[in-house]
């Protein structure tokens, strides 16, 4: 098998609720690395597509989808496909924090415990690991005994990404990851994310549009066309701020749209 | 004016509750109390019970009622997670099962006695024993105790289960560590309620576990319940009423007893929980 520079590869992938079409023939390439960010006005499908890309959707009965969406290769949605490997491997990160309402230490290591770690040296080193990349490890003391909930907001958000970094991750996706929370915090998991984005793929869907200039190296413009949402422009970072082809991408980043 | 009367209607509810209550209370401590004594607990019935204590029968009791919570509790909380995981995807599935649930629920305990004596005594052939008694009375609380559980589960945050799903927590985890934990006083209250509905029931028990008020030897003998007994003093045994308020008083403490232990323990819970989460 060829490996492909793209970690996702989605195809006419169409979603819909109910008759209620919410995405229409996307398609789109997420590669291996950097950052892309997703960007549109509301209700055009961002959540829906980043929630089909971990299969979360699964959990919702009326969601239905056409077209085929790949993740390293292998078709996500075909018969024998392992969608625990696939969340292991797909972080999502949600837009309100949402720590476990236990201790900091055990929100990380049960996912651990869950995917196949036994040991206990190995769990603690590699929550201490991921703790240290989102800058907890010094933060937050007494992990093992500090209940999640108590911490501020933007410390569980960075939880929450510690949470799924643990699991080693291939991509890393996040539902408008800053925007619950407060300008410093927010800058954090901005910085966070730049670092991580040399690593793996992270995408972000953010409204915030100065935000996605300055942390993204490819942006993925969505819009409703008649209701339902598409995928109008994707291109790298400058190219969508500066010279956008198409008129309603220009419109949305100039800030004169509707 | 609505606030008025909605403030006169409330008053009457706990007047009416409280007032039914000290009046049984006084009216059962009052005919009772004489014949209530150390001894009484722990002496076995004489002359159809209207010498004697009620030790072999409190034993019984308790015998019926752990059996029943026993085979209870793990299926009901069994059906209520399977219910839970699925009522979102399954609907028409979901709807089924609760429909015959809530129906079943509504079923008098008389016919769930009958249905006892017919499966569990003749057909499985456990004859009047403590045994019979104890998976009817689970059979007659299984479906409250599921529907409790269930509401309880449906408390859980959709978040918290979108999270979880999304970090590929299998469903026995997400039900051991944030289901569970999460909905701890629903089925706390859940189980309290069954096991009052036991304790107090008498209807399911007469026809199944039968009359016998000797000290039961193991859960095969035919052993009587305390509210079996209080039902033949009154009912049929002359001259027993004041040993049946008797019974009835210790009923009465004995229930007092058990939901304040259990409210104590749900009243400690968060600490328990904290400590048990390494
Ligand atoms: N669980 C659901 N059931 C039914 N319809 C849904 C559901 N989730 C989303 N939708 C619909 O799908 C469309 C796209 O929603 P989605 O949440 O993906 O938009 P979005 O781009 O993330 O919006 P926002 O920027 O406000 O978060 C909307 O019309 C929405 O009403
Ligand atoms: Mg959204």
């Amino acid at each position: 098998m060829t490996t492909s520079p793209n970690i996702f590869e989605i195809n006419n992938f169409s979603a819909s609720y109910r008759d209620a079409e919410a995405l229409n023939d996307v398609s789109l390439n997420i590669p291996r690395r950097g950052i892309m960010s997703i960007i549109g006005p509301s209700g055009c499908g961002k959540s829906t597509l980043l929630n089909s890309l971990n299969r979360i959707t699964d959990l919702t009965p009326d969601f239905s989808h056409r077209g085929d969406v790949h993740f390293d290769g292998q078709n996500i949605y075909q018969r024998d496909f392992d969608v625990v490997n696939l969340r292991k491997n797909v972080g999502l990160i949600f837009q309100k924090p949402n720590p476990f309402p236990f201790s900091v230490y055990k929100n990380l290591s049960l996912p651990l415990k869950e995917h196949g770690m036994r040991n206990r040296k190995e769990i603690e080193s590699t929550v201490n690991e991921s703790m240290k990349i989102v800058g907890l490890l010094d933060e937050v003391s007494n992990i093992r005994r500090r209940n999640a909930t108590e911490l501020s907001g933007g410390q569980q958000q960075r939880l929450c990404i510690a949470r799924t970094l643990t699991l080693k991750p291939k991509v890393l996706l996040c539902d408008e990851p800053c925007s619950a929370l407060d300008p410093v915090s927010g800058k954090k998991i901005e910085d966070l994310l730049v670092r991580l984005g040399k690593e793996i793929s992270v995408v972000v869907v953010t409204h915030n549009l100065a935000q996605a200039k300055r942390i993204s190296d490819c942006v993925a413009f969505f819009c409703m066309v008649e209701g339902v949402g598409k995928l109008i422009e994707k291109g790298d970072t400058q190219k969508i701020f500066n010279a956008a082809q198409h008129h309603m991408t220009r419109e949305y980043v100039d800030g004169s749209f509707g | 004016m609505t606030r008025v009367m909605t403030k006169v209607f409330a008053i009457a509810a706990v007047v009416i509750c409280i007032g039914t209550f000290v009046t049984m209370l006084i009216g059962l401590i009052n005919s009772g109390y004489q014949s209530l004594s150390f001894e009484f607990l722990f002496s076995s019935p004489r002359n159809f019970g209207l010498e004697g204590g009620i030790a072999p029968i409190l034993i019984s009791t308790s015998m019926i009622l752990v059996l029943a919570i026993l085979f209870a509790v793990p299926i009901s909380m069994l059906t209520a997670i399977f219910l839970f995981f699925r009522c979102r995807c399954d609907t028409v599935q979901t709807r089924l099962i609760l429909t015959v649930l809530e129906l079943l629920a509504s079923i008098p305990s008389i016919v769930f006695g009958l249905f006892g004596m017919l499966f569990f005594c003749d057909f499985l052939h456990l004859g009047f024993s403590i045994l019979s008694g104890g998976l009817t009375l689970a059979l007659m609380i299984f479906p409250t105790l599921c529907l409790t559980l269930f509401a309880s589960f449906l408390t859980l945050p959709n978040e918290t289960r979108m999270v979880s799903e999304s970090l590929g927590l299998s469903r026995l985890t997400v039900a051991r560590h944030l289901l569970i934990p999460h909905s701890i006083s629903g089925i706390v209250a859940g189980i309290v309620l069954g096991v009052c509905r036991c304790v107090a029931e008498t209807a399911a028990l007469i026809f199944t576990s039968g009359y016998s008020i000797r000290q039961p030897r193991s859960i095969f003998d035919s052993g009587r319940s305390l509210s079996v007994h209080i039902y033949e003093l009154a009912m049929n045994v002359a001259g027993g009423d004041a040993n049946a308020n008797a019974a009835a008083l210790v009923l009465l403490i004995v229930l007092l007893i058990i939901n304040l232990l259990i409210f104590a323990i749900v009243d400690r819970q968060p600490n328990w929980i904290r400590s048990a989460n390494h």
